[in-house]
């Protein structure tokens, strides 16, 4: 189920990626940058738990186009959630710091 | 599989790129656990399939792009370790000795192989054991072996002795031990 703590940089680079339109496998891999054995992995996490859910491709279209079916990918509710919580929390974070990490002046 | 009935129209060069994914993907099929493996297939033969096509039909298929196509297939390893960590159940041990019945039978040579190559390494580590526990860690047959000292020669390049001036350098010498004159007294 979802989880309270923010998403990790790779499950939120993964569910950023989708909800920006990358809706397949190597898709995702070319928005993300991240390697095969991390995005496939981190969907199938998403997946479990609820944030994003998978369908594969109709077989008239595969046909059609005379190849394979492509398993694709959609945020879910609960998941569009959660990417707004952690890019908030992310947020947040990085403004705290940016406060805190300004140097100080010689002498002050 | 529907894939397989496809006729892929596409060059010799974006078939032996597909070919060559695909090879890594069935090297990694058998550690899948065997109610994903049909669709962990396809999603991975999907994939590679549409990226090789959108290549090749666009004359993209260069050097760089096969490799890199061969660099995301070689992730389907961790991905099907993944699948198998997190999914496996008791029952899959049957699955697997099921499958491992099915290739021995199927291809004896591979099998044969894969025992020798076992019993060689089995066999070299028992020696090894069985030599650095008879010279190194198992006592020697003698009663009060403890204590009984091995003392040889250490060349030095100085006219005072030889084997004494290495004895006195030994960080953890008793001090009961003494050197006088090159002969030791204990």
């Amino acid at each position: 189920m979802l989880s309270k703590k923010p998403l990790s940089r790779t499950v939120l680079a993964t569910v950023k990626a989708i909800s920006n339109g990358a809706r397949h496998g190597f898709d995702i891999m070319d928005a993300t940058g991240l390697p095969s054995g991390t995005v496939y992995p981190a969907l199938d996490r998403l997946e479990r738990s609820g944030l994003v859910r998978s369908r594969w491709e109709s077989q008239v279209i595969a046909r059609r186009e005379k190849r394979p079916p492509r398993r694709y990918y959609e945020i879910t509710a609960a998941g569009a959630r959660a990417l707004a919580q952690s890019l908030e929390h992310y947020r947040r974070l990085g403004s705290s710091l940016d406060g805190r990490l300004v140097p100080r002046p010689r002498g002050a | 599989m529907t894939w397989r009935a496809e006729a892929p129209e596409w060059s010799e060069t974006a078939d032996k790129t597909f070919r060559l994914s695909y090879r890594v993907i069935q090297v990694a099929m058998p550690i899948v656990p065997t109610r994903r493996r049909a669709d962990w297939e396809s999603e991975w033969v999907g994939e590679l399939w549409y990226r090789i096509a959108t290549l090749d039909r666009t004359g993209s298929l260069d050097r760089g792009s096969r490799l890199a196509i061969l660099s995301r297939s070689l992730g389907a390893v961790p991905h099907a370790f993944w699948l198998r960590r997190t999914e496996w159940t008791g029952d899959m041990a049957l699955d697997d000795l099921k499958f491992a019945t099915r290739v021995h039978w199927r291809r004896p040579g591979f099998s044969l192989l894969v025992i020798a190559i076992l019993a060689l390494g089995i066999g070299a580590t028992s020696s090894m054991f069985s030599i650095v526990n008879a010279v190194l860690v198992r006592p020697l047959p003698y009663e009060g072996a403890s204590a009984r000292l091995c003392v040889w020669r250490v060349p030095v390049r100085r006219p005072c002795g030889d084997f004494a001036d290495g004895f006195h350098r030994l960080p953890n010498a008793e001090p009961s031990l003494r050197v006088a004159g090159g002969a030791i007294r204990l």
